[in-house]
């Protein structure tokens, strides 16, 4: 029996090692764990009594935990997402109301009316190709190139539902393909219909769509976000080339906000609002565009500031009423699920 | 089992027992059973199901009708590969037998998030290790994904529950009845089919119901194979937010599945004893020629390789560099900096050590409460015996996926249950899903050990004066100790493997391990969840070793 006893000791000394008397500041984010690990350090090293717990979460899963919990919220602040889902979140009284004192920096047409989230990041949506197969001459130049029969079975896209970036693609392109007409979203829909039936693939996770530009025998093109495509070509050596096409792409209005939360201790929510402000300051947008690929929505970022690739691709918004793609993108997006995604692709 | 143990069984252990089971178990059942049948004015409605069972939008029907298939078709795929590896390995001698019947156990122990991982990404999955040299070596075009990939996955996952429960039906079959059958003239194809395999028929059907309830609750396999195919368990976790209504019907109709094939089930475990009366057992023949013995023995050798694949791709990929070439086969350089990066920060340790503390508090809840109930069903066979047994046995049943959703909705208020407080997104409540999980295996293993226990022993202590408590602290749990620790081993590991319960209900402060290993691989890496996987598998088999060690000492004692 001793030997049992010893045993059950060595557990609870286990569970009794990992204290820590520093205040937690829990923040959910898709923005990837290498921007995750560098904001947790370097707030850290400024502030040794805050331990930053960052979560990397795919953006739809951020509003289904942070609903979730909402009776014990683990999250402070919500770092990452297109405002058309903070505007869901906010309407359900999730978040909690925050100024900072740059917003007075940013379009006001940008605004949350009460200032329930804040933007912080514009995001172009790309087409990204392999450059090692084929030159920029033969790179696809307009978003109807993905609907059409050249492309047949040579699209690969990430399972749109989880993703934000993929919800704000479709979303611009739906409303630019309506001629931002609520009547005429059909013809938004007939254009992801024949991306669909193009779709070679959609991956689980996005490491699976650039697996497949990289590898794919067939050289596929893919959809996502500039941002991530430049870092991910820098980081992993994928051969990505980047189209943007002359009529414009959709950009998410990538926002920040905290998360609303009655029992959180004033402390907490003071390191909250500390940690909140660090990451959107503009020393901190200089690494986040720089080392990131992140643009920084505010209009007061010296050009010296903005990184070398910035001229390099430079991008048209599609001619889309933001608001109006950004208040459908769940609609439409639940819409696609029902009646695209169950359809034939693969375009063979 | 007609000898009891009256003396030492304490009624008044049981009511916290019985609480607990009532709580966890069958509360959140019937709360979200009662959710599914509630209208959005607040009184009794059938509009929920009306929805579900709608063909004007079908996603629900397509996914019902998706995991039933799929399921029957991966038992199948199991019983084909199970059965007659069972058979062979039990009833001939060939080289390397030994090896297939130890290792036939493996894939049980593989974590199946490391599980999809190895299939998926490492070797079959398009970029995979084996569609990359099959197409460079031969041209040949191919990969397994969508339902064709769970079901491989499925079959390689499951068939050791066939090969178990068939080697152990076959350890207990008279061997006098096949040969009589042969002796009386039956071929030996005849005697198979006619006489040992009916006789074996439990053992299948046993190890079917469980394979087809596990197939069912399967949500790693879907999850990376095919994401955006309707199939029921995928529906719970994508719409367990936006649309609850639907996910209590989900549940509740998986539930209602569940607990219909566990009826049987149970029974014919408990039927199967019956044929246990056999004397002496099967001893495996040398096959009668070279020939045989050769090609036997360069089967087991493709078995064995079969059977390490996704380990051996794992260790593989926790060395190779993440900057693999577009047409490389197998990795181009090998580096260390995985290991170097896991463990120069907490990523890999803050994890494990929630791992261990959320599966051993979970696994001691198991022994104590399963404890208390094996004790008392195998003192009561009435129906409260049954019922009590049931109940312990219905998360055996339950797709993790349900027991996740129905604990979080159940939880997700301030209730008198939980002393007032709400659980959803405390650190409490996914300890207590691993707690309802596993609680089965531990129910299971004090019960085969009681099974053994010798009433004479009691008796004895009790006659020369000893009380009960006295008896059951000196003689009966000593006695049943080890197999009670045996199954406190298993919950353990299986806690510390848990995803699928897990991705639904862990937060921040608890996030487990396999959480870690499914994270490191969205943010873009293969080689940091290969390591991560790695490590795991070296510490699960290291606590193994350690309290196997520990328990032979105590026997030794």
């Amino acid at each position: 029996m001793t030997h049992v006893f010893r045993l059950l000791l060595v557990t609870g000394l286990l569970s009794a090692c990992s204290k820590d008397d520093r205040i937690t500041v829990v923040v959910y984010s898709p923005h990837g764990p290498d921007i995750g690990k560098e904001f947790e350090k370097a707030f850290e090293t400024e502030n040794p009594g805050v331990d930053v717990q960052y979560q990397p979460l795919p953006t739809a899963d951020i509003l289904t935990r942070v609903r979730g919990e909402s009776a014990n919220p683990s999250c402070d602040v919500w770092w990452g997402a297109p405002s058309s889902t903070f505007a869901i979140a906010a309407d359900e009284a999730l978040l909690e109301p925050y100024r900072p004192d740059w917003l007075a920096h940013v379009d006001e047409k940008f605004h949350d009316r009460e200032d329930r989230f804040a933007p912080h990041f514009t995001i172009p949506q790309v087409i990204v190709y392999n450059r090692d197969r084929r030159s920029a001459d033969d790179a696809p130049t307009s978003w109807d190139d993905l609907a059409s029969d050249a492309y047949a079975g040579r699209v690969v896209m990430r399972n749109p539902p989880p993703s934000g970036s993929m919800r704000g693609a479709f979303s611009w392109l739906v409303a630019w393909k309506a001629g931002n007409d609520p009547a005429n979203t059909k013809a938004g829909f007939d254009y992801l219909r024949a991306v669909h039936r193009n779709t070679k693939s959609y991956g689980a996770i996005p490491k699976e769509l650039f697996e497949a530009i990289k590898r794919d025998k067939d050289d596929v093109v893919g959809v996502w976000n500039l941002a991530d495509a430049i870092f991910q070509r820098d980081r992993y050596e994928y051969p990505f080339g980047i189209a943007i096409p002359a009529e414009g792409v959709p950009v998410v209005i990538d926002c920040i906000a905290l998360v609303k939360n009655d029992r959180r201790s004033p402390a907490r929510a003071e390191a909250a609002k500390k940690y909140y402000d660090f990451v959107t300051s503009i020393e901190s947008g200089r690494k986040l565009m720089n080392g990131h690929g992140r643009i920084l929505i505010r209009g007061d970022v010296p050009a010296e500031d903005l990184p070398s690739w910035h001229a390099e691709y430079a991008y048209e918004p599609l001619p889309v009423d933001a608001t109006f793609a950004a208040t459908n993108a769940d609609a439409w997006m639940s819409e696609w699920e029902a009646k695209v995604k169950p359809l034939e692709h693969g375009g063979s | 089992m007609s000898r009891t143990f009256r003396s030492t069984y304490r009624p008044s252990l049981l009511v916290p027992a019985l609480a607990v089971l009532l709580t966890l178990v069958l509360w959140p059942q019937l709360r979200i059973l009662a959710q599914s049948l509630t209208g959005a004015d607040g009184g009794f409605s059938l509009e929920h199901y009306a929805r579900f069972f709608d063909f004007e939008r079908p996603a629900n029907l397509e996914a019902m009708w998706n995991s039933a298939w799929l399921s029957v078709v991966s038992v199948i795929c199991a019983a084909a590969i199970g059965v007659p590896l069972a058979l062979l390995v039990t009833r001939v001698e060939f080289p390397l037998r030994g090896a297939v019947a130890s290792l036939a156990v493996l894939p049980l122990l593989l974590p199946p998030i490391v599980g999809v991982l190895a299939f998926k990404q490492f070797l079959f999955g398009e970029y995979g290790i084996i569609p990359r040299a099959l197409y460079e070596t031969t041209g040949i075009e191919w990969h397994l994904e969508g339902f064709a990939g769970i079901i491989v996955l499925h079959a390689y996952a499951f068939f050791p529950l066939f090969y178990l429960f068939v080697a152990a039906g076959q350890k207990r079959l008279d061997p006098a009845l096949p040969e009589a059958a042969y002796s009386l003239g039956a071929s030996r194809t005849r005697t198979m089919f006619k006489v040992t395999l009916p006789l074996l028929k439990p053992a299948i059907a046993g190890a079917g119901i469980l394979v087809l309830l596990n197939a069912m609750g399967s949500f790693s396999g879907p999850l990376f194979f095919a994401p955006t195919e309707e199939i029921l368990t995928l529906r719970i976790a994508n719409l367990k937010e936006s649309d609850t209504a639907i996910v209590t019907v989900t549940s509740t109709i998986l539930a209602v599945c569940a607990f219909l094939l566990l009826v049987p089930m149970r029974r014919m475990e408990s039927g199967a004893d019956v044929v246990s009366a056999a004397k002496g057992q099967i001893t495996p023949a040398p096959p009668s020629r070279t020939i045989g013995r050769v090609l036997l023995g360069v089967l087991a050798f493709v078995l064995i390789v079969a059977l390490l694949l996704p380990h051996l791709s794992i260790v593989l990929l926790s060395f190779a560099s993440d900057r693999w070439h577009a047409d490389d086969v197998m990795p181009s350089a090998y580096t260390l900096s995985h290991y170097r990066e896991i463990l120069s920060t907490d990523t890999f340790t803050r994890p494990l050590i929630n791992s261990l503390q959320m599966s051993s508090l979970a696994a001691f809840g198991n022994v104590v409460i399963g404890l208390v109930i094996a004790f008392f069903i195998s003192r009561r066979r009435q129906p409260l015996g049954r019922a009590v047994e049931l109940l312990a046995f219905l998360p055996l049943a339950l797709p993790a996926t349900v027991i996740a959703f129905n604990l979080l909705k159940t939880f997700s208020e301030p209730s008198t249950l939980t002393f007032g407080r709400a659980l959803a997104g405390t650190w409490l409540l996914l300890p207590l899903a691993y707690f309802v999980r596993h609680l089965p295996i531990a129910v299971r293993a004090t019960q085969s050990a009681i099974a053994t226990l010798d009433p004479a022993l009691i008796d004895a202590s009790e006659s020369l004066g000893a009380g009960r408590w006295m008896t059951f602290r000196r003689v009966t749990l000593p006695l049943v100790l080890p197999g009670v620790l045996s199954g406190a081993l298993l919950c353990f590991l299986a806690g510390l493997s848990e995803f699928v319960a897990s991705i639904l209900i862990y937060v921040p402060a608890n996030k487990p391990i396999a959480i870690q290993i499914y994270d490191s691989f969205y943010d873009g890496s293969l080689g940091v969840p290969a390591a991560l996987s790695v490590l795991l598998l070296v510490s699960q088999a290291f606590i193994a070793i350690a309290v196997n060690r520990f328990l032979r000492v105590e026997r030794a004692q």
